[in-house]
């Protein structure tokens, strides 16, 4: 009898540990799912095409085998990039070695925000751009993907710089699910964040490589 | 705060430190920066544009050189609101 009492109280706690490390592990799909002759199918982001700071054409299927971190601004900005961009290099800085993860930053300003202006303002930052992405394309399509990553971005001419946008850092799982964000403007929601790539990559590689 | 950051370090080769910045030192130079900022829409070079604050009186300007030559300066020294009013007038676009 005692031994059966102490089998069911090991196997309470095996299980306990289990589900705990389950949600530890395994982070949220963010967006909502659709149903298809009710099949679940969960969000995804729309594949994209841009022009990145090289002038090369890349798009999301070049990212199939990544993760990857995501925010919208303008190399103009005034207001909130230049705090949301030292969120973004800290991420950048943290994963430096790491081929697995990359970072993509949309402008919503293409009129002024060339390849080349884009490739200068990265030289000034002083990351690898091909690590870092800075991308340029149609600016009616930047709007409506900043919508489908559930980022708002448009154009008011009161606003500081001319856009209002908001500060989100999302983080994109190798199929384009939304994973994770942050509040760029907020250096204390990093960490998590940091931790919950690191999560992400336990998943999708199946691994426990930090 | 927002762009020099909290203890006006800068940030990366985007935005400049405050922090033993030589600008602090020249008072025409650094009351017509505060005034107009810098506008980086056109240029080949600069990316990151600075905006200008056309609404700060010549006591809020005094208030804001003083605290931050206090801040990052070495050697401060206080600059008074005529004297702010005297060097505006030099600085007109």
């Amino acid at each position: 009898m005692k031994a059966i009492t102490k089998l069911l109280v090991l196997f309470t706690i095996t299980i306990s540990i289990a589900a705990c490390k389950d949600t530890e592990t395994e982070l949220p799909y963010l967006g909502n799912p659709t149903f298809v002759n009710g099949k679940e199918s969960k969000y995804q982001v729309p594949a994209w095409k841009f022009l990145n700071q090289d002038s090369i054409t890349v798009s999301s299927a070049d990212l199939s085998d990544n993760v990857y971190v995501v925010d919208f601004f303008f190399t103009s900005c005034p207001s909130i990039c230049p705090k949301v961009k030292r969120e973004m290099f800290k991420i950048y800085d943290e994963f430096k070695n790491d081929n697995r993860v990359k970072l993509v930053s949309f402008t919503i300003d293409p009129k002024h925000d060339t390849p080349i202006r884009l490739k200068k303002y990265s030289q000034k930052l002083g990351v690898n751009n091909d690590k870092w992405w800075f991308l340029t394309g149609d600016s009616d399509e930047t709007f409506a993907l900043a919508d489908d990553y559930f980022i708002t971005a448009y154009a008011d001419p009161e606003a500081p710089g001319g856009f209002d946008h908001s500060g989100q850092i999302l983080l994109i799982d190798k199929s384009s699910h939304i994973r994770s964000y942050s509040l760029g403007t907020d250096p204390e929601s990093t960490p998590k964040f940091i931790k919950d790539i690191k999560n992400l990559l336990h998943t999708e590689w199946n691994d426990t490589k930090e | 705060m927002n762009c020099h950051m909290e203890h006006g370090e800068g940030f990366q080769n985007l935005i400049p430190a405050l922090k033993d910045s030589k600008i602090l030192d020249n008072d025409q130079e650094l009351i017509c920066l505060i005034r107009n900022g810098i506008d980086t829409k056109d240029s080949e070079e600069k990316v990151q544009p600075m905006p200008g604050n056309d609404k700060l009186t010549p006591t809020a300007l005094s208030n804001l050189i003083n605290y931050l030559r206090h801040e990052y300066d070495i050697k401060p020294t206080v600059l008074l609101p005529k004297e702010v009013e005297h060097y505006l007038n030099d600085c007109n676009k």
